[in-house]
């Protein structure tokens, strides 16, 4: 965990998209995880009372947060490595059904290593990530 | 690769669009109501709502302009090959010419490749003048000699073609070749065709 957390600071490109987006899947996995298994549950025993909610009360907003952050990496993964839109999906519906999130890193990560492994054989970057959306400018913009 | 904007792919992302953001836009207010009437947690969802309908506008504006790649490259390379090939197969021998397999004619069309390829010039497809093979080689070979060095077409009853392969060759100019003067004929080659 730390040594992602280095290299998500250390890297650039598509290398460390991919490990931002490592670190958020594990971060929302382990919160949606928390929130279905753990908070629902003692909230239903509870009757909906205040002290058998605190768990949800709790992680609810803070899994929100991170969810939020997550699909902007994402996004910035799937415009560097040339995802799919049915593989973007993949990644966005991956943070609301509890435990898809550690599988889909998984296979996301698989994939992207194959990527990084193409060398200069790979596909062409990114037309469009979120950085160039958000700063406005369009980098290898075709027409 | 035609209108980004109207492809087939592009018209799934706009129905992505115009379900997802909407949508996100309800909840986001089904949420207002609910802060409104005491719930406190819905305070904070009533503003996630809308940054998950602005990522989806983001999302949708980065997958129109992203170019989506042909090549599957998550296949290994021995899936894509045919399946002619396979992968213990024995590399065939090179191919050796063997001149008993020439016949008169072949021999003919290889010497009048080999005096185009001498004088720099490339293999012209027109025939306009519909002539037979043999003919128009050897009208190729006489105005290979005789034109390009510099005397015109009365040669065009005369020369053998291996006086073509060695002596017009040399007075071309290789490096003008490539490219002008491959399909068209030459302004002097004109009253030959006419």
């Amino acid at each position: 965990m730390n040594g992602l957390l280095k290299s998500a600071r250390r890297l650039r490109g598509t290398a460390g998209a991919l490990a931002r987006y490592r670190v958020m899947a594990f971060i929302v996995g382990t919160g949606l995880a928390l929130l279905c298994f753990v908070g629902i549950p003692l909230q239903v025993i509870g009757g909906n009372k205040w002290p058998w909610t605190a768990v949800v009360a709790i992680v609810g907003p803070i899994h929100g947060i991170f969810y939020i952050v997550y699909l902007v990496a994402c996004l910035d993964l799937a415009g560097r490595a040339r995802f799919r839109t049915v593989q973007l999906l993949g990644m966005v519906c991956s943070g609301l059904v509890p435990g898809l999130a550690f599988y889909m890193e998984r296979k996301v990560t698989e994939r992207v290593r194959k990527l990084l492994a193409m060398g200069p054989d790979a596909p062409p970057g990114p037309a469009a990530t979120i950085w160039t959306v958000l700063s406005g400018r369009t980098r290898r913009d075709a027409d | 690769m035609g209108n980004r904007w109207l492809s087939r792919r592009a018209f799934v992302l706009h129905f992505l669009l115009v379900t997802v953001v909407p949508g996100c836009l309800l909840a986001g207010w089904w949420q207002v109501h609910r802060a409104l009437s005491g719930n406190l947690l819905s305070y904070f969802y009533s503003v996630e709502w809308p940054i998950f309908a602005i990522l989806g506008v983001v999302a949708w504006w980065q997958l129109i302009h992203d170019v989506p790649t042909k090549a599957d490259f998550e296949k290994p390379r021995r899936e894509r090959r045919s399946f002619l090939h396979r992968d213990d197969e024995v590399p065939s021998p090179a191919l050796v010419w063997d001149e008993a397999l020439e016949t008169p004619e072949l021999r003919r069309y290889n010497q009048y490749l080999q005096a185009l390829s001498a004088g720099g010039e490339r293999k012209r497809w027109g025939n306009p003048r519909g002539l037979p093979l043999d003919v128009l080689y050897e009208q190729d070979d006489d105005w290979l000699a005789a034109g390009q060095a510099g005397g015109r077409r009365d040669s065009a009853s005369s020369g053998p073609g291996d006086e073509a392969a060695g002596g017009g060759g040399a007075g071309l100019p290789a490096s003008s070749s490539a490219t002008s003067q491959d399909v068209e004929p030459g302004p002097d080659r004109t009253d030959l065709l006419s």
